[in-house]
């Protein structure tokens, strides 16, 4: 047996009896010492064993876990009372939240999916003929303002629920400003050969012809009445649905007002139009909304859509109001705002 | 050849090793099962006395870890006060001592990773208020029982393990101090320590040989 070895297993605590070692530590001196010394060590820290405390241990140390718990109970006290609270405000959230509010596409798919998918059908709370009307108008960009845009600018999209054709409207802010009467006149001619196509789905895109746009305070044109008359829904065919030839038509902003003021005379008298308007005064679409959830005359409310298509609506204070996102959607039908803030207010 | 506790322990007794006191209690023989239930059911009674049982080994163990009386003393109650608020989450895989011990360690780990010795103020107090009857206490001086290195009839000896044992790591003292001085065996060990009964052998070797080789230094 080497040293090294003797070493080893006296390290590794084997006991130092077998023959081998004592045979080493008899011929080996310092292996010896090693062995010897290690013993009175072992038996030195065996002997640490009875060492005293001091005698107020107990004490301190009762008194601390005495002042530990009561801290500790507090801290469960505060814990619980705080998931209590939580708990209580998201139940009484819960209990009187209004119903679920869906986003317009979520609207749209569960209709389209339902039997029969007649939307005005599917929503008792809104008139039939409302829905010719009211058609909203979906925006694929926030509204542009300017002819500069008008590459970018807000391309408002009305969808026929009952057919699924989209129409692509023109911006109508600033771009008004500098269109001509030819440019309208042949936005026009547009709009009737789509007439002519009558497809159901098809999509009529004419960016860049957007028409004439008359100030609102100025009233309506000859034209403007002419492109309400075309729009005024047809009677209602065998299944008890406005004919959607006409719907499929591009829209212009004269179109537009011709529109609201046709949503005007056909919607039904507990019913009251509202304009969205985006914050620098563009109408975008209008909405048929039960009277009794519409705003005060000459209040403005706002309307705010979220990017996930989710609509609130909150008072003058920014408080949320009795018409909330789902009633809103109800009205707007498919129709798609992107997402910001808007003001909502009776007419047109 | 493995020896099992039991055999260790006889084999000790036999070839006159008595510092090879394994610390053997076979299942269900816990000393201390009878108050951890009373102390898990509310009984304060109970936890005090596993508190009055374990104590001064607690104090002990941690003056070792942490060389330093106060350090010791802050352990000690907070090793306890754990205790306290885990006993509920106590399973009794391992004995209460051994979990005890395990507990222990940690605060000490934790003490000494924060900074060993906190600065202090050079005066020494020489009495203390009991914090439960109000009394002053005085403390006793440096060469009593609370510093057994100046204690009167301590060796020379003692002096240069508690010298050595500062100077090894931390991992290779506590080892060293719950198989040598508590007595645990392997598997208490291996659960007070958390690793497995393979790494306490061989990390048992290390701290021996690293004790030997210190004490070289300190006790020639």
């Amino acid at each position: 047996m080497t040293c090294e070895e003797f070493l080893r297993r006296l390290d590794e605590g084997e006991p130092m009896v077998a023959g081998d070692v004592t045979a080493h530590a008899a011929a080996c001196p310092a292996c010896a010492r090693a062995l010897a010394r290690s013993r009175a060590v072992a038996n030195e820290l065996s002997a640490m064993a009875d060492e005293a405390a001091p005698p107020f241990l107990h004490a301190r140390i009762m008194t601390h876990v005495r002042a530990g718990r009561r801290v500790h109970a507090v801290r469960w006290r505060f814990a619980f009372a705080a998931a209590a609270t939580v708990v209580l405000a998201v139940g009484t959230y819960l209990v009187l939240r209004p119903g679920p509010v869906l986003a317009p596409t979520q609207l749209a798919e569960r209709l389209s999916t339902a039997p029969g998918h007649d939307y005005a059908k599917s929503h008792t709370d809104l008139p039939e003929r409302k829905e010719t009307v009211v058609g909203g108008m979906r925006a694929s960009a926030p509204v542009a303002m300017g002819r500069a845009d008008k590459a970018a600018a807000p391309q408002f999209r009305r969808s026929e629920p009952g057919t699924g054709a989209v129409v692509q409207a023109p911006a109508v802010a600033g771009a008004a400003a500098g269109e001509t009467g030819a440019e309208h006149a042949a936005a026009e001619r547009k709009a009737e050969a789509a007439d002519q196509e009558g497809a159901a789905g098809a999509v009529l895109a004419t960016q860049g012809a957007a028409p004439v746009v008359p100030d609102e305070s100025k009233g309506t044109t000859t034209a403007e009445h002419a492109a309400a008359d075309k729009l005024r829904p047809a009677p209602a065919n065998a299944s008890g649905r406005a004919a959607t030839a006409s719907d499929s038509r591009q829209f212009s902003q004269p179109a537009q007002a011709a529109q609201s003021r046709a949503q005007s005379e056909l919607a039904a008298p507990d019913t009251t139009v509202c304009a969205i308007r985006t914050t620098a005064g563009q109408v975008v679409a209008h909405v048929a909304l039960p009277t009794a959830l519409a705003p005060p005359v000459d209040v403005v409310w706002t309307l705010v859509v979220g990017r996930d298509g989710a609509l609130a609506v909150h008072d003058a204070r920014d408080r949320p109001v009795a018409l909330n996102g789902t009633h809103l959607a109800a009205a707007l039908g498919p129709v798609r705002l992107p997402a910001g803030r808007y003001t909502l207010l009776i007419g047109r | 050849m493995e020896l099992l506790p039991e055999m260790a322990l006889a084999y000790a007794g036999a070839v006159g090793m008595p510092w090879r006191r394994a610390h053997v209690a076979p299942p269900g023989s816990d000393i201390d099962a009878p108050d951890v239930a009373r102390a898990r059911a509310g009984d304060e009674a109970g936890f005090e006395a596993l508190v009055r049982r374990h104590e001064r080994e607690v104090y002990c163990l941690a003056h070792r870890m942490l060389h330093d009386r106060e350090e010791a003393l802050e352990a000690a109650q907070d090793t306890f006060l754990r205790v306290f608020r885990a006993l509920p989450t106590f399973r009794g895989e391992a004995a209460f001592r051994t979990w005890l011990f395990g507990i222990a360690l940690n605060v000490c780990r934790n003490r000494l990773a924060r900074g060993l010795k906190r600065e202090r103020a050079t005066t020494v107090p020489l009495a203390q208020e009991d914090p439960i009857s109000g009394q002053v206490v005085a403390l006793p001086l440096a060469d009593s029982a609370l510093d057994p290195e100046a204690a009167a009839g301590r060796s020379e000896l003692r002096r240069a393990i508690a010298a050595a044992l500062q100077r090894i790591s931390p991992e290779h003292r506590e080892i060293i101090l719950l198989r040598e001085v508590r007595g645990l065996d392997y598997d208490a060990l291996a659960a007070a320590l958390r690793c497995p009964a393979g790494t306490v052998k061989s990390r048992l070797a290390r701290a021996r040989a690293a004790l030997r080789v210190t004490l070289e230094g300190v006790w020639p």
